[in-house]
């Protein structure tokens, strides 16, 4: 079929306790297809098993139903390092995602670690720079500086940049914007597109905001409690909405030039 | 984090904190390389301070400033070599643990908790009086076996912590090993924790070395603060008022460990980023 | 008293009244100019929304004008009049008592995290209710007057019987905003009190802040939040602050800005509608000043692009027209 990622009746059950125990379904049956060079968005609410979802796919967490298949092939069937040469992550948090202990260098040049032929100090660190100045960042203003000296915009770019040492297949993206500031937050964003176009990049795009989804995706996927209860061309499904929870949704967004009336 | 050091080493109550420490410590390194052998009859029977006894003589004539050296330094060993070793067990188990996760953590915290509720005191003076011969280092061995769990419940808990957050995922992904997260990524953060802790450890093993050396069942061999404590209480030496005697071996033993446990007031005053940063 | 109305529309006693006001945080980091110059007005009956990104000042401006603020963060100059009275001149037990409990009720950012888990509802409440008023009812006399207030502003009085980790977000912010006013207080100041929400709870919240004002039972609101579209709705006004500056202040903020970072700001929003998608949007180049030392002339010179030179040189006029308020020389 030619799709970059096929997710088959997904589903991730959470049991804890060893006598009584207490069953939670973060993941239930859930099924969709991400194409090549396509941005996918996953909108949910907290609780609604997006997140869980992405982390899956990430190989951080083991599912506990379903088949997950990465250009035909089980992602349990890939050994780890090419696995993750194929798919990457942007965190949520930059301030979480930087070990404050080492400067921002570090998890660059760590990402070299995943390739088969790990390039010299001297060629990772002109690599590095080249891409830097790729994404319009300045290297000399970022490199040797350390966490703390960033803001949360500069950081997430920084993340991104990761993805141009390794050319991924797949991108996935845990809300890389919501701890952003609005006005870096399309920077972000851009750079998102910006790595579709150019580098045929796929991303799976895991957001709560559907505005941002509309402006990045092309197709999206609504999720309550752990299901999928409508999926879509972006345009179709934000504004000829079918199922009720979606229609609530859209209408409880605060628009920002009319008023509601309350 | 080096602007972290830099600011405790400026900070003036950390500096005249760490100068006793440094001086202490010196008295027991340097100290029994200058001074007369402590255990020879050098002068008269309980004579006080004097240019030629910097501290008197007991009641034998030895020297008492003498003593005092020797005394810090076997103390010290003690107390160093069993503040490291239960905290190099309580690492390598906390982190052991935090990743294990399942029944081998459960059943860990079980063991850790009855640890804890054990009476070390009496435990170690029953033991003690069993074993006939106790060097310096089986004595060490014995105390660290105490201390041990607690620390490594606690560094378990912030190893646990620290697992969660992203970095360590984001390192998990570019396929490094537990163990090198572990050591690479998430000791690193820890390390103004692991020295406060190495500090609490070293200052309880001290005043637990001399608690069971003062009762008489402290190491056989060697000659530490609470054995001299011992000796002082054996021959009445404060009754006599003998204060050269009987007042630097508590002295010391009160200074150096109230000067550590001032030490970890100060560094946690300094370092926590909601008093001192913003 | 004169005041330099920033408004521009006389009131015969505005309920909050800030005027030329600064605050520092001091430690060993050196001095940061949080709020550096500020003055608002808020009259019975408006409802102001204080609008700006991270590192802008908002929290700190919070903490200022309701006189709690961290130990690091302290009054500069200026003057903040709460109903007349200047609450940093006044002594400490009258702010306590006075200004505190009976004329503001602040509710800070992330509340919900703040509450003793070991208590139900109610017992808080009570506790709370104790503390501002002075009597000293019983839990369940105090849980009649909760329950009363509480239906009034339609919320579920199973509520109070539960402790907070059974409560969700939206119905735990909705809660606390509810008891925060249980005592009529005539303003309400919160920071950011829907950023944590999922964005159905945050219709909730808002539709409630208002009834909360409109039914009477307090006169103004004072919202701070990054999130401008809902301070769209909950707001009459809006003030944007930019490096510990209001820039820009009034009533069509959004729909027609003014000040170039305003401009910048809410080009760079994405509201959900179809031109989005093919807006070209913009982020905006450059960083915030760092405030330790804030530049001569216009904090927002470096990333403007309508600089001139006098920008580099002279701090802005504040200048207002009616009921809207510009700091730029632009509009000179």
């Amino acid at each position: 079929m030619g799709e970059l990622l096929e997710i088959e009746n997904l589903a991730k059950i959470y049991i804890s306790g060893y006598v009584w125990t207490e069953k939670k379904v973060a993941v239930d049956d859930v099924s969709f297809s991400i194409k090549k060079s396509e941005i996918f968005c996953l909108v949910g609410e907290s609780g609604s098993g997006k997140t869980t979802i992405g982390n899956i796919v990430l190989r951080l967490l083991k599912p506990t139903g379903g088949k997950i298949l990465l250009d035909g092939r089980d992602i349990y069937s890939y050994d780890k390092k090419t696995y993750w040469r194929k798919v990457q992550v942007v965190f949520q948090d930059p301030y979480s995602s930087f070990n404050f202990f080492y400067t921002i260098d570090k998890p660059l040049d760590d990402a070299f670690n995943l390739l088969e032929n790990r390039p010299s100090k001297v060629e990772r660190k002109k690599i590095i720079r080249t891409i830097f100045k790729k994404i319009g960042m300045n290297p000399d203003e970022i490199m040797g500086k350390y966490p703390h000296q960033l803001s949360g915009g500069q950081m997430q770019r920084i993340l991104i940049a990761r993805s141009f040492i390794l050319y991924p297949e797949l991108l996935v993206a845990d809300e890389p914007t919501s701890m952003v500031d609005a006005s870096t937050r399309v920077a972000v964003l851009n750079e998102l597109l910006r790595l579709k176009e150019e580098e045929k990049l796929s991303v799976l795009f895991i957001t709560h905001d559907l505005a941002q989804a509309y402006y990045i995706g092309d197709r999206i996927a609504i999720m309550q409690k752990g299901k999928i209860v409508e999926s879509g061309l972006v345009e179709e499904v934000i504004f000829k909405p079918k199922h009720p929870y979606t229609k609530d949704l859209i209408k409880s967004v605060p628009p920002l030039y009319e008023k509601w009336k309350l | 984090m080096s602007s972290r050091v830099t600011l405790l080493l400026k900070n003036r109550k950390f500096q005249f904190l760490l100068g006793i420490v440094i001086v202490i410590i010196m008295l027991g390194i340097i100290g029994p390389f200058f001074t007369r052998d402590p255990l020879k009859i050098a002068g008269r029977i309980y004579e006080p301070p004097s240019s030629q006894f910097l501290l008197g003589t007991d009641m034998a004539g030895r020297d008492v400033f003498a003593q005092l050296c020797n005394a810090i330094r076997d103390s010290l060993m003690v107390g160093f070599i069993a503040g490291f070793s239960a905290a190099g067990i309580a690492i390598l188990t906390g982190a052991v643990l935090a990743y294990a996760g399942g029944v081998v953590d459960e059943g860990a915290n079980v063991t850790t908790n009855v640890f804890l509720v054990l009476p070390q005191l009496p435990i170690l003076i029953v033991i003690a009086s069993l074993l006939g011969k106790r060097s310096l280092i089986i004595v060490a061995i014995l105390i660290a076996l105490f201390n041990w769990p607690w620390m490594a419940r606690s560094i378990r808990s912030q190893i646990l912590s620290l697992k969660e957050r992203k970095f360590v995922d984001l390192a998990r992904i570019s396929g490094k090993s537990d163990f090198v997260i572990v050591v690479k990524e998430i000791l690193p953060n820890m390390l103004a924790y692991i020295f406060l802790v190495l500090i609490i450890s070293i200052s309880s093993a001290v005043v637990m070395e001399s608690s069971i050396s003062v009762i008489g069942l402290g190491p056989t061999e060697g000659f530490t603060l609470g054995k001299m404590l011992n000796l002082v209480l054996r021959h009445e030496a404060a009754q006599q008022g003998k204060w050269w005697y009987f007042i630097p071996p508590g002295l010391i033993l009160v200074i150096f460990t109230g000067s550590l446990l001032m030490i970890t007031a100060v560094i946690d005053n300094v370092l926590n980023p909601r008093t001192r940063e913003i | 008293m004169t005041v330099p109305k920033t408004t521009g529309e006389k009131k015969d006693k505005d309920l909050l009244l800030v005027k030329d006001f600064r605050g520092y945080y001091r430690g060993i980091f050196g001095v940061v100019h949080a709020v550096d110059g500020v003055s608002l007005q808020v009259g019975e009956g408006e409802r102001v929304g204080v609008a700006g990104e991270s590192g802008c000042g908002k929290s700190s401006f919070a903490q200022l004008i309701t006189g709690t603020t961290t130990p690091l963060l302290h009054y500069e100059s200026g003057e903040v009049r709460v109903d007349g009275y200047d609450i940093w001149k006044i002594s400490p037990e009258v702010l306590r008592k006075k200004v505190k409990c009976e004329l503001i009720s602040y509710v800070p950012q992330a509340m919900l995290n703040s509450l003793n888990p070991v208590k139900k509802v109610k017992e808080f409440i009570a506790d709370m209710f104790r503390d501002r008023t002075g009597c000293s009812y019983s839990v369940k006399k105090v849980c009649e007057i909760a329950t009363e207030h509480f239906e009034r502003l339609n919320l579920d009085r199973s509520v109070l019987d539960l402790y907070p980790y059974e409560l969700s977000g939206g119905m735990m912010q909705r809660s606390i905003i509810a008891i925060s006013t249980m005592t009529t207080p005539k303003l309400l100041i919160t920071d950011e009190p829907t950023s944590a929400l999922d964005v159905s709870s945050q219709k909730r919240v808002i539709k409630m802040m208002i009834d909360i004002q409109r039914k009477g039972i307090i006169k103004s609101i004072v919202c701070i939040s990054h999130d401008i579209s809902v301070l769209n709705q909950l707001c009459n006004r809006i003030v944007i602050m930019y490096a510990g500056e209001f820039v820009e202040s009034g009533e069509d903020v959004i729909k027609h800005p003014l000040h170039p970072y305003t401009k910048a700001l809410m080009d760079s929003l994405l509201p959900l509608e179809r031109e989005t998608k093919y807006k070209p949007l913009l982020s905006i180049p450059g960083v915030v000043p760092d405030l330790r030392n804030p530049p001569h002339g216009c904090r927002f010179r470096d990333r403007c692009e309508k600089r001139m030179e006098v920008c580099n040189v002279e701090d802005p006029p504040e200048i207002v027209k009616g009921k809207r308020m510009v700091k730029c020389w632009l509009y000179k």
